[in-house]
């Protein structure tokens, strides 16, 4: 009701209360009901309690929103602690790493020697050089311990490294092998997409942080904040994403990467990954070197879609990057 | 680099996500504004703490006036969060009186002028009557949140809530309102 059909008292209507204190009345309508409130306390009084209510609701709403803001901001931005953790498990699945890895090596052709490759506990403080000279392994997927040079030399061998590399798909699948039972074996996030290709080598890919748009959109934007003012990229997707079947995510720092990937690294600056796309049956392999390193186990809940016949959206930590092949269609050997 | 329009259009995909709750927006709009708050807000005598709060407090505002139908776009959301963290860190300053002898405070730029209700937002009043609504309980402090923080209509509310129509919601809201005054009562007894 009106404030004329309630020419003494207009704030016993419960309505007409709760839309003036949330200011959701027309601008004369306030007007005549500030002219009432001068003359009459009782209505002033109610307006006065509508108006504690309305403000104690507003201050626990945003109170609790900006708290879940914060917990989800400190939990994707959580330090990496670089001191060595030593396990077993994690010895062995390292070591796994590094036996693929080594596969990996002997396909590239940038000259970069395996013994260049650190690992994330081994990593100089920022700003430091790298020394090639004893070189750990490679991270496992879950951040795991690196294997002494000492057990690197043990394990090379062809027979060996085929084992390690049939342990590390185990892994990567679910599966639990003997040799593998003290690592940490996460089953992969997706069902099976159809039939991956044979494995002829690994690829650079690149990528830079995005915004999603809604399902089905055709274009993200950039906004990562390491960007330029201005600066937008995009990246073309053909279809909705949907899962890219088996994969496992890990990472290195920056500076583990071969020369001339390092130099397009520097070149997008802090808002780009450089990633190597590696395949092993049916699963991708990503390796992912960015600056700062993300939490390491925050890879192991990582989603990867695909987003179109050439680009991959990876999801870590409530952030997402888009990416796509350096050089499309051509592999490294 | 995209045309200014196309800006635009994704910053309205990102509002709907917010109207629609996806809170993950606002992460990615944190991540966006971050640098240019904190070197803003530590140029004017605050913290990266501080940069870290008025920017959480501005994406807030966001949420809640995106949420109740108020927002209009008319300029780039870096834009409003950018002028939110501004008014909100002048009028910390000009209460705190930390200002710098070099340090000059444009009356122009401080929001000099809040609604009622927003000034009461900072009273001891409302501070302890959100401790009494906290402590009610589900479903009354979902619909007060809803009612008097979000704006919903009774309908929205009665859909949302499970309630059986507007009329059954509008009269748990006047028991929930009652609850709560008895609660505030006993609490700043």
């Amino acid at each position: 009701m009106s404030p004329e059909q309630h020419p003494l008292h207009w704030t016993d209507d419960a309505d007409l209360l709760s839309a003036f204190v949330l200011g959701r009345i027309g601008e004369e309508t306030g007007r005549a009901l500030e002219r009432h409130l001068e003359t009459c306390p009782r209505c002033a009084s109610a307006v006065q309690a509508e108006r504690l209510l309305a403000a104690g609701a507003k201050r626990l709403g945003r109170e609790r929103l900006k708290e879940e803001l914060g917990r989800r901001l400190d939990s994707s931005r959580k330090p990496v602690p670089w001191t060595p953790i030593l396990s077993a498990a994690a010895i062995l699945a390292v070591a796994l790493g590094l036996a693929y890895l080594n596969r990996w090596i002997e396909l590239a052709d940038d000259g970069v020697p395996p013994d260049a490759l650190i690992t994330e506990q081994d990593a100089p403080p920022a700003g430091t050089s790298v020394a090639p000279a004893n070189p750990p392994a490679p991270m496992g997927r879950t951040g795991e311990k690196a294997a002494g040079p000492e057990e690197r030399r043990a394990r090379s061998g062809s027979p060996e490294q085929q084992d390690e590399v049939k342990e590390m798909e185990n892994l990567s699948a679910g599966k639990n092998s003997g040799k593998a039972e003290k690592a940490e074996a996460v089953p992969p996030r997706f069902t099976d997409a159809s039939a991956g290709e044979e494995d002829e080598g690994g690829e650079w890919w690149s990528g830079r942080q995005v915004i999603l748009g809604g399902p089905g959109d055709s274009l993200m934007l950039d906004v990562n904040p390491g960007a330029a003012r201005g600066e937008a990229g995009e990246v073309a997707v053909s279809a909705a994403p949907r899962p890219a079947g088996k994969f496992v995510v890990r990472q290195m720092p920056v500076s583990a990467l071969p020369g001339r990937e390092k130099a397009g690294s520097r070149a997008e600056g802090k808002s780009g990954l450089r990633i190597r796309v590696d395949r092993s049956g049916e699963t991708i392999i990503l390796t992912i070197f960015a600056d700062p390193p993300f939490d390491p186990s925050l890879l192991s809940c990582a989603t990867v879609e695909e987003a179109g016949t050439d680009s991959l959206l990876i999801t870590i930590g409530g952030e997402t990057f888009g990416v796509s092949p350096v050089r499309p269609g051509k592999r490294e050997k | 680099m995209a045309a200014p329009l196309f800006f635009l259009e994704s910053e309205r995909r990102l509002l709907e996500r917010v109207a629609a709750g996806d809170d993950r927006a606002l992460l990615s709009l944190y991540n966006a504004n971050w640098k240019v708050t904190v070197s803003y807000v530590v140029r004017n005598s605050g913290t990266t703490d501080d940069a870290k709060d008025l920017l959480q407090e501005a994406l807030v505002i966001l949420w809640e006036r995106v949420r109740s139908g108020r927002f209009e776009q008319s300029a780039r959301l870096g834009t409003f969060l950018h002028a939110t963290v501004r008014n909100l860190w002048l009028r910390r300053l000009a209460a705190g009186r930390r200002l710098q002898p070099t340090d000059t405070l444009d009356e122009r730029a401080v929001d000099s002028s809040p609604s009622p209700l927003e000034a009461l937002i900072g009273s001891e009043e409302s501070v302890a009557l959100s401790r009494a609504l906290d402590a009610l309980g589900d479903p009354c402090r979902s619909l007060l949140l809803l009612f008097y923080w979000e704006e919903k209509s009774m309908d929205e509310i009665a859909q949302l809530l499970g309630f059986a129509n507007a009329d059954t919601a509008k009269a748990k809201k006047y028991q929930c309102r009652k609850a709560l005054e008895q609660r505030f009562r006993e609490l700043t007894r």
